[in-house]
């Protein structure tokens, strides 16, 4: 059964000459249980895409059905109670509401939801405990370490047991030491059978996710299903590239990774936006 | 509204502290200031009111100069009155009022220069005056220790003083039968003047500085140099009071030759003079509340907008985690309503207790204004409410990512 299926689901931001695609007639299909990889350089649409299936945001064109629904075009308030039972959020800056204490953040959708107060704090504690974080309940979310902060946020995504976990980019502001147990925590969560969609920059995550797909330019350019634990081919070979990069590529701010990542075969828009990224990507190459 | 929501109200207005209480302290000042104002105007009001009407409604004056209002805002007040420049009244036509019917009481207002002087003190600054028996009657003065001189009393040198006079110049409290001197004639202290309350912006006279004696002896120790600068009649009945002022009206004009450079006026007239006087001072007083509203109201919004950026980030994270519109409309309601309504009610109770403060140490008296306190109430709080939510209202029509952002 699948998730998520996305059909020709198009975002512009902006209007007229000014507008700007962020995502062009994407097409996906999400099962359940999968833990699902989104790559691609800044600007190519992951976020976007996360929002999208996400509830936050809405398709401009195209079809989105989540659970064989389509929620497209469904009111605000369906939305929001969708969005409560079904998504749970983990994003890069955690988004901790900065005056509740942990306990009462991860708490926070429970009551949204209205549970009790006492039953609510109970699952919350409970959730908290599996994140290891039991010692940190009173505490507020600026006494936390990135790390401990995030597990927070990943408690609070996992309160209402929902059946979609939306992660953009949950290591982006953490050590490698956290950005290790946050991973595990998340595979973990993964083998439990929640379905799972992550954006990251770091290719080696990659190992965790059963499926990566590669975004370019608002496009879906590469979709590889690869097996848990194993790094995909592609990012493989990415990284070797990686290894004999150039100093002053690396300085012109070029990532060898990215041009290592397959191209968009034809460009069907003409954006300003697109048509200098398009050269700017000729003059790298020559 | 669920208990839920007021939890979560109540608690987001418990966690930010420093928000709540600045914003709460927008609605008090805004509050607080309009009532004060307000009611220190309308105190003012009222008190000078109070004073023209204690005249009563059958009093006439007959003063000289021609009928226009700025003679006549000076009204009773004395010394400008003495120095009154076109036209003058006379003897004859103090006698033709006496003669006038339908007249109750009568007594002449007669100012003379002099420094009175006792033992080897003397004293200036005070108000000469020279008037007939009924002064006290007419003008609804009471005399606190010993009496007012009687009509037998007319022919001898008898004076009653003010409190002022008293204390100033026989430094006791009851001079009653002490003598003094006003241009070498001596006076005996028959009476002190109950103390008058000194009455801001009031145009009736100073009592607590004045010195009366017979109206004969006054022109006698003047040596004629005296002028009569009011006459004050009462009528028999407030009823008669147009006719008598027509009669006198009437009859003046023969005396002075068909010029009319006296007037006579009634307590009406006076009060619709000062009535533009107490329109002026409502148009202030308007414009000093309708001032204050407008400040207050601008500081609560200051106060809202300055948080809205926190406030809409805060929306966004909530609405991501599943919060509907609904429930975080309701959220905001609770608290804008909580905040503006303690406020409005902490400013009401600050602005009573200054008017209270206001009344016990000074001699104005600002009156408690009921719809003012509602209307400033009304209005602060509604501002209040309404920026409070105006974060939660506009975050309401965007997809919950554009909060997220704090777009």
């Amino acid at each position: 059964m699948s998730v998520i299926k996305i059909e020709d689901v198009s975002k512009l931001f902006g209007f007229g000459d000014a507008a700007t695609v962020a995502l062009d007639e994407v097409s996906v299909t999400i099962e359940k249980g999968e833990f699902l990889a989104i790559m691609g350089p800044s600007g190519s649409g992951k976020t976007t895409l996360m929002n999208m299936i996400g509830l936050l945001d809405r398709p401009t064109y195209g079809q989105f059905m989540l659970d064989e629904k389509d929620v497209s075009k469904m009111r605000v308030n369906k939305r929001a109670k969708l969005r409560r039972d079904n998504i749970g959020f983990i994003f890069q800056s955690f988004h901790m509401l900065p005056k509740l204490s942990v306990l009462e953040n991860v708490a926070l959708p429970l009551a949204y939801k209205g549970v009790s107060q006492t039953k609510r704090l109970k699952r919350a504690s409970a959730v908290l405990e599996q994140v290891g974080l039991s010692d940190r309940e009173y505490f507020y979310p600026h006494q936390l370490s990135g790390g401990q902060m995030q597990r927070a946020a990943i408690a609070r995504a996992l309160v209402n047991s929902p059946s979609i976990i939306i992660a953009d980019e949950p290591t982006g502001n953490l050590d490698t030491e956290s950005t290790r147990v946050v991973m595990e925590l998340l595979s973990e969560i993964h083998s439990m059978g929640n379905t799972i969609l992550m954006v990251t920059h770091n290719p080696i995550l990659t190992r965790y996710a059963s499926r990566i797909i590669y975004m370019r330019d608002g496009s879906i350019v590469y979709d590889e299903a690869s097996d848990v634990g194993q790094l995909p081919g592609r990012v493989e070979r990415a990284l070797q590239a990686v290894r004999t990069s150039r100093e002053e590529e690396r300085i012109a701010g070029v990532s060898d990774y990215l041009k290592a990542m397959p191209q968009k075969k034809s460009p069907k828009r003409t954006t300003t936006k697109n048509k200098k990224r398009h050269s700017a990507k000729r003059r790298t190459k020559s | 509204m669920t208990k839920e929501h007021m939890n979560m109200a109540l608690s987001s207005i418990n966690t930010s502290r420093t928000r709540s209480f600045m914003t709460m302290f927008g609605v008090i000042i805004s509050v607080s200031s309009v009532i004060t104002i307000v009611g220190l105007g309308h105190g003012l009001r009222n008190q000078v009111s109070k004073q023209i009407t204690k005249l009563g409604s059958n009093l006439i004056i007959v003063q000289p100069g021609k009928p226009n209002s700025s003679s006549a805002v000076s009204l009773h007040s004395l010394q400008s009155v003495a120095s009154s420049p076109d036209g003058i009244i006379t003897e004859q036509d103090l006698s033709a009022v006496a003669k006038t019917a339908d007249i109750n009481l009568l007594s002449p207002i007669a100012t003379i220069t002099g420094l009175p002087s006792f033992e080897e003190k003397t004293m200036t600054n005070t108000v000469i005056v020279g008037a007939s028996e009924s002064l006290p009657e007419i003008v609804d003065k009471k005399v606190k220790y010993g009496s007012f001189f009687s009509k037998e009393d007319s022919t001898k040198y008898y004076a009653v003083i003010g409190r002022g006079v008293a204390e100033e110049l026989f430094n006791e409290n009851i001079p009653i039968g002490k003598s003094f001197k006003i241009r070498n004639v001596e006076f005996i202290v028959q009476g002190v003047f109950e103390e008058t309350p000194v009455t801001p912006l009031s145009p009736s006279v100073n009592f607590n500085n004045s010195i009366v004696i017979p109206y004969t002896k006054a022109k006698e120790i003047s040596a004629g140099s005296m002028q009569i600068s009011q006459i004050l009649v009462t009528t028999k009945s407030a009823d008669v009071t147009e006719k008598v002022s027509k009669t006198i009206q009437s009859t003046l004009l023969k005396n002075h030759g068909g010029q009319e450079d006296f007037s006579v006026l009634r307590q009406e007239e006076t009060l619709a003079i000062s009535d533009g006087v107490f329109s002026q001072l409502t148009i202030f007083i308007g414009g000093a509340a309708f001032i204050s509203l407008i400040v207050g109201g601008i500081g609560i919004m200051n106060i809202m907008f300055a948080t809205v950026s926190e406030r809409t980030r805060e929306i966004g994270i909530r609405k991501a985690i599943g919060a509907t519109n609904k429930q975080i409309i309701d959220q905001f309601i609770i608290e804008a309503v909580t905040l503006s309504a303690t406020g409005g009610m902490v400013g009401i109770i600050l602005s009573l207790m200054i008017i209270i403060a206001i009344r016990s140490t000074t001699s104005l008296e600002p009156a408690i204004v009921l719809p003012v306190i509602g209307g400033s109430f009304l209005v602060s709080v509604g501002v209040g409410i309404i920026s409070g939510i105006l974060p939660a209202i506009k975050a309401a029509g965007k997809d919950p990512i554009d909060s997220l952002r704090g777009l």
